[in-house]
């Protein structure tokens, strides 16, 4: 797999259907909403919902801080309760030359949680 | 590698070698056998025509004399003269290369002899013809036949030695034919032998250079494996190291942004107090 500079990634390259590949918790941390979710859905219109134990619905949106990190960082927000969330892209990689196309996203909250999700839908 | 390759080609040449000294004795025994068959091909040859000589000497000393007898003239004595002088070197000669044929010996032994017999008969007449004429010599001819019979005798002698030679040269040329045709066998057999070997040292040598490059080939290939390893390896390590990196900033990050939110929470509650 080939992965994709930092400063190249966009937008329209997160919106789609995401299922949950593999998920890493840290042994520090506490309760963790999106622990449990086995998809992960970004529109291009900004909305965000999760499906799952506890399906949800918020928005998200890609903010940068290149001074400090090059890698971009998606802010979550989620209601009921009101939960804000940030997770960085340590990974955005994508398979060429082959029939069907499959991407990758590794997503590293600041909890130490990490997921893998590969793209199972392009919207 | 290269040692087993010398070991191999040294392996083959020394069992050529080896194979050269077995067959080059046996062809060597061949040779020596072929040379003494020729030898005596070459004897039974002379005895058959010297005997034939000596056959045709006697006659001469017959017809030589009867010549003379008959015509008084001089000319007709050189046949007998000429017999008389070569008989005894050919029968010199007959005798000693008979010496190997037990076959005829006691015949070759016998004509000596009869051969001073028919001299002296001839060489009677003559002088008989020349000191009382032609009649009183056909007296003595007509009162025996002893010349005629000494004559036969050799002829008979001379073609029992001659039938006997023949079958004994039939019997060499078969035997030098036999032993042409081994030494045939062992040049064919010593070619195929070099052949062979040299096939198989040829086969062992390529597939011994054949084995030499594979492992080249696949060396090559680990070494291109292990290089795109090693590269691999580093690109893994460094963006492990950029992500451990990446992932403090993030933290602190979010820790100075909590510290903000908590800070304006405070004063807010300053505020309100």
């Amino acid at each position: 797999m080939i992965s994709r500079p930092f400063d190249e990634i966009l937008p329209e390259h997160i919106s789609g259907r995401w299922k949950v590949k593999s998920s890493t918790l840290s042994p520090q941390a506490d309760y963790f909403r999106l622990a449990s979710v086995v998809e992960h859905t970004f529109q291009a219109d900004g909305t965000y919902s999760v499906a799952g134990p506890e399906p949800a619905s918020g928005t998200w949106s890609i903010e940068r801080n290149e001074e400090i990190i090059p890698n971009p960082i998606i802010y979550f927000e989620l209601p009921n309760p009101r939960t804000n969330i940030s997770a960085m892209i340590t990974r955005l990689a994508y398979m060429p030359y082959t029939a069907t196309k499959r991407d990758e996203m590794i997503l590293y909250f600041s909890n130490g949680c990490e997921l893998v999700l590969e793209k199972i839908q392009n919207l | 590698m290269l040692q087993s390759i010398e070991n191999r080609i040294l392996l083959g040449f020394g069992l050529i070698a080896v194979l050269l000294g077995v067959i080059g004795y046996f062809a060597f025994k061949n040779v020596e056998r072929i040379n003494a068959l020729n030898k005596d091909i070459l004897s039974s040859y002379e005895i058959i025509a010297i005997n034939q000589e000596l056959l045709s000497l006697a006659i001469d000393m017959e017809t030589g004399a009867r010549g003379y007898i008959i015509s008084g003239t001089g000319e007709y004595l050189q046949p007998l003269q000429n017999a008389v002088f070569k008989y005894p070197d050919r029968l010199t000669v007959l005798k000693q290369l008979s010496r190997t044929r037990p076959a005829i010996t006691a015949d070759v032994d016998s004509l000596p002899a009869l051969f001073q017999r028919r001299k002296e008969i001839s060489e009677d007449y003559v002088r008989i013809r020349q000191e009382k004429g032609l009649d009183s010599t056909f007296a003595i001819f007509g009162k025996g036949m002893e010349g005629k019979i000494i004559t036969d005798k050799i002829r008979t002698i001379s073609q029992k030695i001659g039938k006997s030679e023949s079958a004994s040269l039939r019997k060499l040329l078969k035997e030098n034919y036999e032993s042409f045709g081994e030494a045939a066998k062992i040049l064919t057999f010593l070619i195929a032998v070099i052949i062979v070997t040299l096939i198989t040292v040829f086969a062992l040598f390529r597939r011994d250079i054949s084995g030499r490059r594979r492992a080249e080939k696949q060396l090559q290939e680990l070494n291109k494996d292990l290089e795109q390893k090693v590269e691999d390896r580093t690109e893994d390590l460094n963006r492990s190291f950029e992500d451990t990196e990446a992932k403090v900033k993030f933290r602190n990050l979010e820790l100075e942004k909590q510290n903000r939110d908590l800070l304006k929470r405070n004063n807010e509650l300053e505020n309100k107090n």
